[in-house]
């Protein structure tokens, strides 16, 4: 590792809101991974009879468990439990509910509010809103992830191309940017999604189209600092092919200020999804999505928990990204580095 | 100029290793360079001088197709027998860094920063001679040794801002003659380095020259170099072609008027000394202070100015 690089992680590390932002949010990213395991309808092992069964694997029939019908076990039917208790034992996660179960043994209307069975309440549909932010965060996160990931490829490619050829590469590459971001992204999103039914790669590809541009107008800058300087006409003369050039010579120099706007890249991307679901125009409906919790929050003002945890969780998600985002970017700010430096060598 | 072609014509055409006839360089209309006419032969310096803006570079750039797209370069130019006006972009991969090396002005930039000087090195063996692993290290640290830098191991493994601009100049060279080249473009190798500096990197690039017999194109701008390291000189002025010849001759019976200018033109006897006088600024016990902000609920403590710890 480059002494610049250990810098850096020195820097980041020394900042301590960045730091415990950034062991919170992978903590809360590791465990939305496991959300199957957190929050389902089924049981997680299930012993009947002297037999095991492993419900999240295979799906039992319900004569199975002693009942009448070859249909799908739903294990939270009070008669099933009943048999279950019975005959053996089953080991439940801790919300027994996934994104997606109706409880259709509820005595209350839905959306009822927070108590012992549905610890944030349930929507005005009967799901249960923890299993649903659970399951929600991660496929936000997961969809900020691919989005970054991809506009970050297409973007450093595009803008790496522009500025490293410039001249009319470069013109016609910005006149193309310039009217590409003209269009309105979620007017184009609304009308595709009367096309098609969007789904996850769906509004992945179509937002793709559009979240590289943040990045072309930094990387073609960097690039056209970079192509004029001493060592990259020194691996000209060389001999050096223009994509080894790009790819040694210059992408790393432009890593920096590119790596700085890619957290702010991943906010967006979470934002855009959430807006999208709030006005229906994301994804399917029953996904279990942030925005939608937003929308049915905005509507039944009478349930203030479904509105509330929609905001907290977007709130807390999108703030420790910031702080990310800001430590990242002050590790990456020489002048921010050298202060650092002269403390350590002199102190 | 008669006498310079009645030259020409007389060298055996084996040992010349760059021939270039007639060279005219422009950018988008505007003329730069204008038939120019020198050549270089294996085991001998030819210096191309002029000031500043007189197409030294350009020239040199233009030869070997290193210019914009939008520079236009004409003329006859070749390379130990090879016609390199002709050359496709992928002929000239095996020519450029292969059999002609390069040495830039601006040792302080010339190497990456985010490199080591044993990976800089390798590139150069990697790309033309498919060295890779040991054998490209084993290499790079002969080249090392080459050039005369101390501790050739250590130096491998070094990271560019370590180096002094005499060292890093070095190991430009190296990068340079890796390949074992049959020409060397040195443009104006010493100009950003100190007079003692200077001294030692042309008498390396002479040794290098010797031992390998190459050629070499010495750009600069400086008479005194040439007088001391050049076999034969071509003087420029403003794109044109002033006067060329062995240095003895030049020097001692310049043809064209800019040439005699350029060399009246030298720096002759030494500066008066200063007398005594009263000081027109003067600092006692200076030191400066900012208020810095406290830390805060919103707000770090900032790391102090002289990496004094705040007790």
């Amino acid at each position: 590792m480059s002494p610049i690089t250990r810098r850096r992680i020195a820097a980041f590390r020394a900042n301590r809101r960045a730091r415990v932002s950034l062991w919170l949010f992978s903590a809360l990213f590791v465990f939305s991974l496991f959300a199957e395991l957190v929050a389902n309808d089924k049981p997680l092992i299930l012993k009947f009879e002297g037999e095991w069964y492993l419900p999240l694997v295979v799906d039992y029939p319900e004569t199975e468990f002693g009942g009448f019908l070859p249909t799908h076990t739903d294990y939270l039917d009070p008669f099933i439990q009943e048999q279950i208790e019975e005959n053996g034992w089953a080991l439940w996660p801790l919300i027994p509910f996934s994104y997606q179960t109706l409880d259709m043994h509820m005595t209350r209307p839905s959306p009822a509010a927070p108590d012992s069975r549905h610890w944030l309440g349930t929507d005005d549909q009967g799901r249960d809103v923890l299993s649903r932010v659970i399951y929600g965060f991660r496929l936000s996160v997961a969809f900020a992830l691919v989005l970054t990931a991809g506009s970050l490829v297409m973007g450093v490619f595009i803008g790496g191309v522009q500025g490293y050829f410039g001249g009319k590469v470069d013109l016609v590459g910005q006149r193309f940017t310039e009217i590409w971001s003209g269009l309105p992204v979620l007017f184009l999103l609304i009308i595709l999604a009367s096309f098609v039914q969007p789904g996850f790669w769906w509004l992945l590809g179509i937002m793709m189209l559009f979240s590289w541009l943040g990045l072309v107008d930094i990387v073609r800058a960097e690039f056209l600092r970079a192509r004029n300087l001493e060592y990259v006409r020194a691996a000209k003369a060389m001999g050096l092919p223009s994509h080894l050039i790009m790819w040694r010579h210059v992408l790393p120099n432009a890593m920096v200020a590119t790596l700085t706007f890619v957290p702010f890249l991943f906010t967006g991307a979470i934002g855009t999804l959430t807006a999208l679901d709030f006005l229906g125009f994301g994804l399917p409906p029953g996904s279990p999505s942030l925005g939608e919790l937003a929308a049915q929050g905005k509507n039944n003002l009478h349930a203030p928990w479904l509105g509330i945890t929609a905001f907290m969780t977007l709130a807390v998600m999108l703030s420790l990204l910031v702080f990310i985002g800001e430590g990242l970017r002050d590790a990456f700010d020489p002048r921010h580095v050298q202060s650092r430096h002269k403390e350590v060598t002199h102190g | 100029m008669a006498e310079h072609s009645a030259q020409q014509a007389f060298a055996p055409s084996s040992s010349t290793l760059l021939d270039v006839k007639h060279l005219s360089v422009g950018f988008d209309g505007s003329q730069v360079v204008d038939n120019l006419s020198f050549n270089v032969k294996a085991g001998e310096t030819l210096a191309l001088v002029g000031e500043s803006g007189s197409g030294k570079s350009v020239s040199a750039l233009g030869v070997m197709n290193l210019l914009p797209d939008n520079a236009q370069v004409s003329g006859e130019r070749s390379l130990a027998g090879t016609d390199l006006a002709s050359l496709k972009r992928s002929q000239w991969k095996t020519i450029l860094g292969n059999q002609v090396g390069f040495v830039f002005q601006e040792p302080m930039t010339s190497l990456n920063p985010l490199h080591r000087v044993g990976k800089q090195i390798g590139e150069t063996l990697r790309l033309h001679q498919s060295l890779t692993g040991k054998a490209a290290r084993q290499r790079a640290r002969e080249l090392l040794e080459q050039v005369r830098l101390p501790r050739p191991d250590e130096l491998l493994d070094a990271w560019p801002h370590q180096l002094s601009g005499g060292q890093r100049q070095r190991v430009m060279i190296a990068m340079a003659i890796a390949n074992q080249p049959k020409l060397l473009i040195a443009d104006e190798p010493t100009t950003a380095l100190d007079v003692t500096v200077q001294q030692e990197i042309l008498a390396l690039l002479r040794d290098l020259r010797d031992q390998h017999s190459m050629g070499m194109l010495f750009i600069t701008h400086d008479l005194n170099l040439v007088r001391a390291h050049a076999d034969r000189v071509c003087v420029m002025y403003q794109g044109q072609q002033q006067e060329s010849g062995p240095v003895s001759q030049v020097f001692n019976h310049p043809q064209s008027d800019y040439t005699a200018a350029l060399l009246a033109a030298e720096p002759q006897g030494r500066p008066k000394p200063v007398g005594r006088v009263q000081p027109r600024l003067e600092a006692t016990r200076l030191s400066v202070a900012f208020a810095r902000p406290r830390a805060g609920l919103f707000r770090r403590q900032p790391a102090p100015f002289c990496g004094r710890r705040a007790h």
